[in-house]
Protein backbone atom coordinates (compact mmCIF):
# COMPACT_ATOMS: atom_id res chain seq x y z
CA UNK A 1 0.00 0.00 0.00
CA UNK A 2 1.20 3.09 -1.08
CA UNK A 3 2.39 5.40 2.28
CA UNK A 4 2.26 8.59 1.14
CA UNK A 5 -1.47 8.18 0.28
CA UNK A 6 -1.97 6.54 4.23
CA UNK A 7 -0.15 8.96 5.69
CA UNK A 8 -3.00 11.72 5.95
CA UNK A 9 -5.70 8.85 6.41
CA UNK A 10 -4.01 7.64 9.45
CA UNK A 11 -3.53 11.22 10.73
CA UNK A 12 -7.29 12.09 10.16
CA UNK A 13 -7.97 9.22 12.41
CA UNK A 14 -5.59 10.02 14.63
CA UNK A 15 -6.82 13.50 14.98
CA UNK A 16 -10.42 12.79 15.03
CA UNK A 17 -9.70 10.06 17.71
CA UNK A 18 -7.94 12.59 20.24
CA UNK A 19 -10.17 15.18 20.16
CA UNK A 20 -13.29 12.34 20.84
CA UNK A 21 -10.83 11.36 23.99
CA UNK A 22 -10.45 15.07 25.34
CA UNK A 23 -14.27 15.10 24.97
CA UNK A 24 -14.82 12.17 26.47
CA UNK A 25 -12.96 13.25 29.41
CA UNK A 26 -14.27 16.70 29.73
CA UNK A 27 -18.27 15.29 29.80
CA UNK A 28 -16.66 12.87 32.40
CA UNK A 29 -16.40 15.59 34.44
CA UNK A 30 -19.09 17.42 33.77
CA UNK A 31 -21.05 14.43 34.50
CA UNK A 32 -19.60 13.94 38.08
CA UNK A 33 -20.50 17.56 38.73
CA UNK A 34 -24.09 17.61 37.07
CA UNK A 35 -25.15 13.62 38.16
CA UNK A 36 -29.01 13.67 39.35
CA UNK A 37 -30.56 11.26 40.02
CA UNK A 38 -33.71 10.87 39.32
CA UNK A 39 -35.33 9.21 41.91
CA UNK A 40 -34.26 11.15 44.37
CA UNK A 41 -34.90 14.49 42.48
CA UNK A 42 -38.19 12.88 42.04
CA UNK A 43 -38.96 12.73 45.36
CA UNK A 44 -37.38 15.79 46.10
CA UNK A 45 -40.00 17.39 43.92
CA UNK A 46 -42.86 15.59 45.59
CA UNK A 47 -42.00 17.05 49.18
CA UNK A 48 -41.80 20.60 47.94
CA UNK A 49 -44.70 20.57 45.75
CA UNK A 50 -46.29 19.02 48.35
CA UNK A 51 -44.89 20.73 51.27
CA UNK A 52 -44.66 18.45 53.44
CA UNK A 53 -42.35 18.23 56.31
CA UNK A 54 -41.34 14.34 56.13
CA UNK A 55 -39.65 12.01 53.68
CA UNK A 56 -41.37 10.41 50.95
CA UNK A 57 -40.79 6.56 50.40
CA UNK A 58 -41.08 5.29 46.74
CA UNK A 59 -43.63 2.72 46.40
CA UNK A 60 -43.84 2.27 43.02
CA UNK A 61 -41.09 3.31 40.62
CA UNK A 62 -41.94 1.82 37.43
CA UNK A 63 -44.12 2.67 34.99
CA UNK A 64 -47.84 0.86 35.55
CA UNK A 65 -50.62 1.50 32.67
CA UNK A 66 -53.76 1.98 34.40
CA UNK A 67 -57.51 3.26 33.26
CA UNK A 68 -56.75 6.42 30.42
CA UNK A 69 -52.79 6.94 32.02
CA UNK A 70 -50.08 5.16 33.74
CA UNK A 71 -48.45 6.33 37.04
CA UNK A 72 -44.81 6.64 36.65
CA UNK A 73 -43.87 7.19 40.28
CA UNK A 74 -45.86 6.92 43.55
CA UNK A 75 -44.44 7.34 47.01
CA UNK A 76 -46.03 8.13 50.49
CA UNK A 77 -44.98 10.02 53.37
CA UNK A 78 -45.85 8.44 55.93
CA UNK A 79 -45.24 11.30 57.89
CA UNK A 80 -47.56 14.13 56.85
CA UNK A 81 -50.02 11.16 55.59
CA UNK A 82 -49.30 12.71 51.67
CA UNK A 83 -50.10 10.08 48.58
CA UNK A 84 -47.77 11.71 45.75
CA UNK A 85 -48.86 10.73 42.02
CA UNK A 86 -46.85 11.41 38.97
CA UNK A 87 -48.99 10.40 36.18
CA UNK A 88 -48.89 10.06 32.56
CA UNK A 89 -51.54 10.93 30.23
CA UNK A 90 -51.70 11.99 26.01
CA UNK A 91 -53.11 14.97 25.24
CA UNK A 92 -54.15 15.03 21.17
CA UNK A 93 -52.85 18.35 21.07
CA UNK A 94 -49.13 18.09 22.94
CA UNK A 95 -48.84 14.31 23.03
CA UNK A 96 -47.46 12.94 26.68
CA UNK A 97 -48.57 15.02 29.57
CA UNK A 98 -47.55 14.52 33.36
CA UNK A 99 -48.99 15.68 36.19
CA UNK A 100 -48.55 15.20 39.61
CA UNK A 101 -51.25 14.91 42.03
CA UNK A 102 -51.41 14.91 45.77
CA UNK A 103 -53.86 13.13 48.19
CA UNK A 104 -54.38 12.95 51.84
CA UNK A 105 -56.85 11.69 53.91
CA UNK A 106 -58.49 10.12 50.25
CA UNK A 107 -58.89 13.67 48.88
CA UNK A 108 -57.18 15.57 46.19
CA UNK A 109 -55.30 18.45 47.42
CA UNK A 110 -53.28 19.50 45.02
CA UNK A 111 -52.65 19.25 41.56
CA UNK A 112 -49.30 20.36 39.54
CA UNK A 113 -48.93 20.12 35.77
CA UNK A 114 -45.87 18.32 35.00
CA UNK A 115 -44.02 17.64 31.46
CA UNK A 116 -45.53 18.03 28.60
CA UNK A 117 -45.57 20.59 24.91
CA UNK A 118 -49.52 21.42 25.89
CA UNK A 119 -49.50 25.07 25.81
CA UNK A 120 -53.18 25.43 26.73
CA UNK A 121 -52.55 24.60 30.05
CA UNK A 122 -52.52 28.05 30.82
CA UNK A 123 -56.10 28.43 29.90
CA UNK A 124 -56.85 25.50 32.35
CA UNK A 125 -54.92 27.34 34.95
CA UNK A 126 -56.63 31.04 34.26
CA UNK A 127 -59.73 29.10 34.46
CA UNK A 128 -59.45 27.57 37.55
CA UNK A 129 -60.20 23.98 35.93
CA UNK A 130 -57.88 21.93 38.83
CA UNK A 131 -59.31 23.55 42.00
CA UNK A 132 -62.75 21.81 41.36
CA UNK A 133 -61.33 18.44 41.86
CA UNK A 134 -59.79 19.70 45.43
CA UNK A 135 -61.84 18.05 48.35
CA UNK A 136 -63.82 15.78 46.96
CA UNK A 137 -64.49 12.41 47.83
CA UNK A 138 -62.20 10.21 45.74
CA UNK A 139 -65.44 7.59 45.32
CA UNK A 140 -67.03 10.47 43.69
CA UNK A 141 -64.32 10.88 40.94
CA UNK A 142 -64.12 7.19 40.00
CA UNK A 143 -64.32 5.21 37.47
CA UNK A 144 -64.21 7.73 34.96
CA UNK A 145 -64.30 11.72 35.62
CA UNK A 146 -67.34 13.58 33.30
CA UNK A 147 -67.86 16.96 34.22
CA UNK A 148 -66.60 20.15 32.64
CA UNK A 149 -64.15 20.86 30.54
CA UNK A 150 -62.60 24.69 29.33
CA UNK A 151 -63.67 25.72 26.15
CA UNK A 152 -61.46 26.12 23.73
CA UNK A 153 -58.77 23.57 25.60
CA UNK A 154 -60.98 20.52 25.73
CA UNK A 155 -58.04 18.27 24.39
CA UNK A 156 -56.06 19.37 27.68
CA UNK A 157 -58.59 19.22 30.00
CA UNK A 158 -59.31 15.85 28.78
CA UNK A 159 -55.73 15.19 29.30
CA UNK A 160 -55.40 16.45 32.94
CA UNK A 161 -58.94 14.44 33.68
CA UNK A 162 -57.31 11.24 32.16
CA UNK A 163 -54.25 12.01 34.47
CA UNK A 164 -56.67 12.51 38.01
CA UNK A 165 -58.81 9.52 36.69
CA UNK A 166 -55.25 6.81 36.74
CA UNK A 167 -53.95 8.53 40.10
CA UNK A 168 -57.62 7.98 41.76
CA UNK A 169 -58.18 4.32 40.42
CA UNK A 170 -54.84 3.26 41.38
CA UNK A 171 -55.48 5.09 44.78
CA UNK A 172 -59.02 3.08 45.29
CA UNK A 173 -57.82 0.17 44.24
CA UNK A 174 -54.51 -0.30 46.27
CA UNK A 175 -54.59 2.63 49.31
CA UNK A 176 -58.41 2.96 49.52
CA UNK A 177 -59.55 3.28 53.14
CA UNK A 178 -56.30 2.15 54.16
CA UNK A 179 -55.04 5.40 54.54
CA UNK A 180 -56.77 6.14 58.07
CA UNK A 181 -56.69 2.41 59.50
CA UNK B 1 -6.57 42.72 16.94
CA UNK B 2 -8.18 45.30 14.15
CA UNK B 3 -10.83 47.35 15.73
CA UNK B 4 -13.09 48.04 12.90
CA UNK B 5 -13.04 43.91 12.55
CA UNK B 6 -14.38 42.94 16.06
CA UNK B 7 -16.53 46.00 15.08
CA UNK B 8 -18.20 44.38 12.02
CA UNK B 9 -18.07 41.03 13.64
CA UNK B 10 -19.98 41.89 16.79
CA UNK B 11 -22.39 43.78 14.73
CA UNK B 12 -22.46 41.25 11.71
CA UNK B 13 -24.08 38.41 13.22
CA UNK B 14 -26.80 40.77 15.52
CA UNK B 15 -28.08 42.86 12.07
CA UNK B 16 -25.80 42.66 8.72
CA UNK B 17 -26.10 39.09 9.23
CA UNK B 18 -28.66 37.71 11.83
CA UNK B 19 -29.07 34.01 11.54
CA UNK B 20 -32.60 34.16 11.54
CA UNK B 21 -33.73 36.66 10.23
CA UNK B 22 -31.51 37.34 7.07
CA UNK B 23 -29.67 34.02 6.78
CA UNK B 24 -32.55 32.07 7.48
CA UNK B 25 -30.50 29.68 9.22
CA UNK B 26 -32.02 27.50 12.09
CA UNK B 27 -35.38 27.36 10.84
CA UNK B 28 -36.46 24.48 13.33
CA UNK B 29 -35.92 25.72 16.75
CA UNK B 30 -37.13 28.78 15.70
CA UNK B 31 -40.67 27.35 14.93
CA UNK B 32 -40.62 24.85 17.46
CA UNK B 33 -39.05 26.49 20.30
CA UNK B 34 -41.01 30.45 20.31
CA UNK B 35 -44.83 29.17 21.83
CA UNK B 36 -43.30 31.52 24.90
CA UNK B 37 -40.78 33.93 25.49
CA UNK B 38 -39.07 32.09 28.22
CA UNK B 39 -38.40 28.53 26.04
CA UNK B 40 -37.24 30.95 23.16
CA UNK B 41 -35.33 32.97 25.14
CA UNK B 42 -33.12 29.78 27.25
CA UNK B 43 -33.03 28.15 23.18
CA UNK B 44 -30.82 31.28 22.06
CA UNK B 45 -28.78 31.48 25.41
CA UNK B 46 -28.18 27.77 25.00
CA UNK B 47 -27.16 27.90 21.42
CA UNK B 48 -24.96 30.86 22.10
CA UNK B 49 -23.39 29.00 24.49
CA UNK B 50 -22.43 26.23 22.45
CA UNK B 51 -21.55 28.76 19.67
CA UNK B 52 -19.00 30.50 21.21
CA UNK B 53 -17.03 27.67 22.42
CA UNK B 54 -17.84 26.09 19.34
CA UNK B 55 -15.80 28.58 17.79
CA UNK B 56 -13.12 28.88 19.93
CA UNK B 57 -12.17 24.95 19.84
CA UNK B 58 -12.50 24.87 16.60
CA UNK B 59 -10.24 28.22 16.01
CA UNK B 60 -7.64 26.25 18.44
CA UNK B 61 -7.57 23.41 16.23
CA UNK B 62 -8.07 24.93 12.81
CA UNK B 63 -4.05 24.20 12.27
CA UNK B 64 -4.28 20.85 13.70
CA UNK B 65 -7.33 19.28 11.66
CA UNK B 66 -6.96 17.84 8.75
CA UNK B 67 -9.38 19.09 5.78
CA UNK B 68 -10.34 15.69 5.35
CA UNK B 69 -11.80 14.99 8.36
CA UNK B 70 -12.73 18.47 9.67
CA UNK B 71 -16.54 17.84 9.55
CA UNK B 72 -16.67 14.69 11.75
CA UNK B 73 -13.80 16.65 13.91
CA UNK B 74 -16.73 20.25 14.58
CA UNK B 75 -19.29 17.64 14.82
CA UNK B 76 -17.83 15.83 18.09
CA UNK B 77 -16.54 19.68 19.05
CA UNK B 78 -20.19 20.68 19.02
CA UNK B 79 -21.46 17.91 20.58
CA UNK B 80 -19.47 18.03 23.42
CA UNK B 81 -20.77 21.80 24.19
CA UNK B 82 -24.26 20.34 23.69
CA UNK B 83 -24.26 17.62 25.86
CA UNK B 84 -22.50 20.26 28.79
CA UNK B 85 -25.77 22.44 28.34
CA UNK B 86 -27.95 19.34 28.61
CA UNK B 87 -26.32 18.12 31.72
CA UNK B 88 -26.40 21.61 33.17
CA UNK B 89 -29.76 22.04 32.45
CA UNK B 90 -31.08 18.74 33.61
CA UNK B 91 -29.00 19.46 37.21
CA UNK B 92 -30.20 23.18 37.72
CA UNK B 93 -33.34 23.93 35.65
CA UNK B 94 -35.34 20.61 35.52
CA UNK B 95 -38.83 21.87 34.79
CA UNK B 96 -37.43 23.62 31.73
CA UNK B 97 -35.62 20.79 30.58
CA UNK B 98 -37.62 18.44 30.19
CA UNK B 99 -39.70 20.73 27.75
CA UNK B 100 -36.93 21.65 25.19
CA UNK B 101 -34.81 18.45 26.25
CA UNK B 102 -35.56 17.00 22.30
CA UNK B 103 -34.69 20.46 21.00
CA UNK B 104 -31.85 21.00 22.77
CA UNK B 105 -30.17 17.58 21.39
CA UNK B 106 -30.81 18.82 18.29
CA UNK B 107 -28.27 21.98 18.44
CA UNK B 108 -25.76 19.88 17.31
CA UNK B 109 -27.48 19.56 13.71
CA UNK B 110 -27.98 23.38 14.07
CA UNK B 111 -26.90 24.63 10.72
CA UNK B 112 -25.93 28.04 12.27
CA UNK B 113 -23.39 26.32 14.35
CA UNK B 114 -21.51 24.39 11.86
CA UNK B 115 -21.80 26.91 9.24
CA UNK B 116 -20.14 29.37 11.91
CA UNK B 117 -17.54 26.96 12.44
CA UNK B 118 -16.83 26.00 8.77
CA UNK B 119 -17.34 29.51 7.39
CA UNK B 120 -15.40 31.70 9.94
CA UNK B 121 -14.09 30.09 13.12
CA UNK B 122 -12.14 27.67 10.43
CA UNK B 123 -9.81 30.29 8.78
CA UNK B 124 -9.95 33.59 11.99
CA UNK B 125 -8.52 33.98 15.68
CA UNK B 126 -9.81 32.28 18.49
CA UNK B 127 -10.96 35.64 20.29
CA UNK B 128 -12.64 36.88 17.26
CA UNK B 129 -14.17 33.53 16.56
CA UNK B 130 -15.28 33.96 19.76
CA UNK B 131 -16.79 37.51 19.70
CA UNK B 132 -18.56 35.86 16.50
CA UNK B 133 -20.09 33.36 17.98
CA UNK B 134 -21.88 35.66 20.57
CA UNK B 135 -22.61 38.13 17.99
CA UNK B 136 -24.33 35.01 16.20
CA UNK B 137 -25.82 33.94 19.37
CA UNK B 138 -27.18 37.12 20.73
CA UNK B 139 -28.55 38.29 16.84
CA UNK B 140 -30.41 34.35 17.22
CA UNK B 141 -31.48 34.78 20.79
CA UNK B 142 -33.45 37.82 19.65
CA UNK B 143 -34.63 37.03 16.98
CA UNK B 144 -36.11 34.23 18.63
CA UNK B 145 -37.32 35.97 21.90
CA UNK B 146 -39.45 38.60 19.39
CA UNK B 147 -41.28 35.76 17.49
CA UNK B 148 -41.95 34.28 21.34
CA UNK B 149 -43.39 37.27 22.24
CA UNK B 150 -45.89 37.41 19.61
CA UNK B 151 -46.68 34.07 20.10
CA UNK B 152 -47.26 33.71 23.50
CA UNK B 153 -49.31 36.86 23.47
CA UNK B 154 -51.76 35.52 20.41
CA UNK B 155 -51.49 32.01 21.55
CA UNK B 156 -51.81 32.76 25.27
CA UNK B 157 -52.52 36.02 26.15
CA UNK B 158 -49.72 36.09 28.43
CA UNK B 159 -46.31 38.00 28.42
CA UNK B 160 -43.62 35.68 29.89
CA UNK B 161 -45.91 33.45 31.36
CA UNK B 162 -47.97 35.97 32.95
CA UNK B 163 -51.47 36.49 31.91
CA UNK B 164 -52.13 39.47 30.43
CA UNK B 165 -56.29 40.37 31.77
CA UNK B 166 -58.27 41.39 28.71
CA UNK B 167 -56.44 39.19 25.40
CA UNK B 168 -58.06 35.88 25.57
CA UNK B 169 -55.91 32.96 24.08
CA UNK B 170 -57.00 32.30 20.56
CA UNK B 171 -57.39 29.05 19.42
CA UNK B 172 -54.58 27.31 16.86
CA UNK B 173 -52.78 30.28 17.05
CA UNK B 174 -50.23 28.23 18.84
CA UNK B 175 -50.06 25.61 16.11
CA UNK B 176 -46.24 25.58 13.62
CA UNK B 177 -48.74 27.43 10.53
CA UNK B 178 -49.13 30.14 12.94
CA UNK B 179 -45.23 30.04 13.95
CA UNK B 180 -44.50 30.10 10.52
CA UNK B 181 -46.55 33.08 9.46
CA UNK B 182 -45.05 35.13 12.66
CA UNK B 183 -41.43 34.44 11.43
CA UNK B 184 -42.48 35.52 8.05
CA UNK B 185 -43.72 38.68 9.08
CA UNK B 186 -41.40 39.52 11.39
CA UNK B 187 -38.72 38.60 8.62
CA UNK B 188 -40.17 41.09 6.35
CA UNK B 189 -40.51 43.75 8.67
CA UNK B 190 -36.60 43.44 9.68
CA UNK B 191 -35.37 43.37 6.47
CA UNK B 192 -37.74 46.10 5.44
CA UNK B 193 -36.60 48.32 8.24
CA UNK B 194 -32.94 47.23 7.66
CA UNK B 195 -33.43 48.22 3.65
CA UNK B 196 -35.00 51.59 4.57
CA UNK B 197 -31.65 52.52 6.98
CA UNK B 198 -29.51 51.19 4.16
CA UNK B 199 -30.87 53.59 1.62
CA UNK B 200 -31.01 56.56 4.01
CA UNK B 201 -27.43 56.13 4.73
CA UNK B 202 -26.77 55.75 0.95
CA UNK B 203 -28.17 59.06 0.26
CA UNK B 204 -26.24 60.69 2.97
CA UNK B 205 -23.10 59.42 1.66
CA UNK B 206 -24.30 60.24 -2.16
CA UNK B 207 -25.50 63.84 -0.97
CA UNK B 208 -21.34 64.24 0.43
CA UNK B 209 -19.96 63.17 -3.33
CA UNK B 210 -19.16 65.73 -5.68
CA UNK B 211 -21.15 64.13 -8.27
CA UNK B 212 -24.64 64.77 -7.06
CA UNK B 213 -23.82 68.47 -7.25
CA UNK B 214 -22.80 67.88 -10.69
CA UNK B 215 -19.58 69.41 -10.65
CA UNK B 216 -17.88 66.18 -11.62
CA UNK B 217 -18.06 64.22 -14.39
CA UNK B 218 -19.78 60.67 -13.66
CA UNK B 219 -16.23 58.93 -14.99
CA UNK B 220 -13.85 61.31 -12.55
CA UNK B 221 -16.05 60.37 -9.48
CA UNK B 222 -15.48 56.86 -10.27
CA UNK B 223 -11.73 57.34 -10.33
Amino acid sequence: MDRAKMKPILQGVLVLALIALCSGLLLGFFNKLTYVDPLQSTLDGFREDSGAKGEFTMVVDERIEIGPGAIVYYAVSEQDGIHAFLTSSQSKRGGEFQMFVYIREDKIYKIVVGENNDEYVVNLEKAGFFEQFYGVELSKLDPQLGGDFVTGSTYTSNAVKDGIDTAVQYYNENVGGKAHE
Amino acid sequence: MNKQKVKETLLGGFIKNNPTFVLVLGTCPTIAMTTSLFQAFAMGVATTFVLIFSNLFVSLLRNVIPDKVRIPCYIVIISTFVIIVQMVMRKYLPDLYGTMQAFIALIVVNCIILARAESFASCNKPLLSMLDGLSMGLGFTCALSLIGIVREFFAGGAFAGMAIPGFPAMSGVGASAFGFIVFGCMMALFNFVMQKINEKKERAKRAVLPLSTGEVEPMEAVK
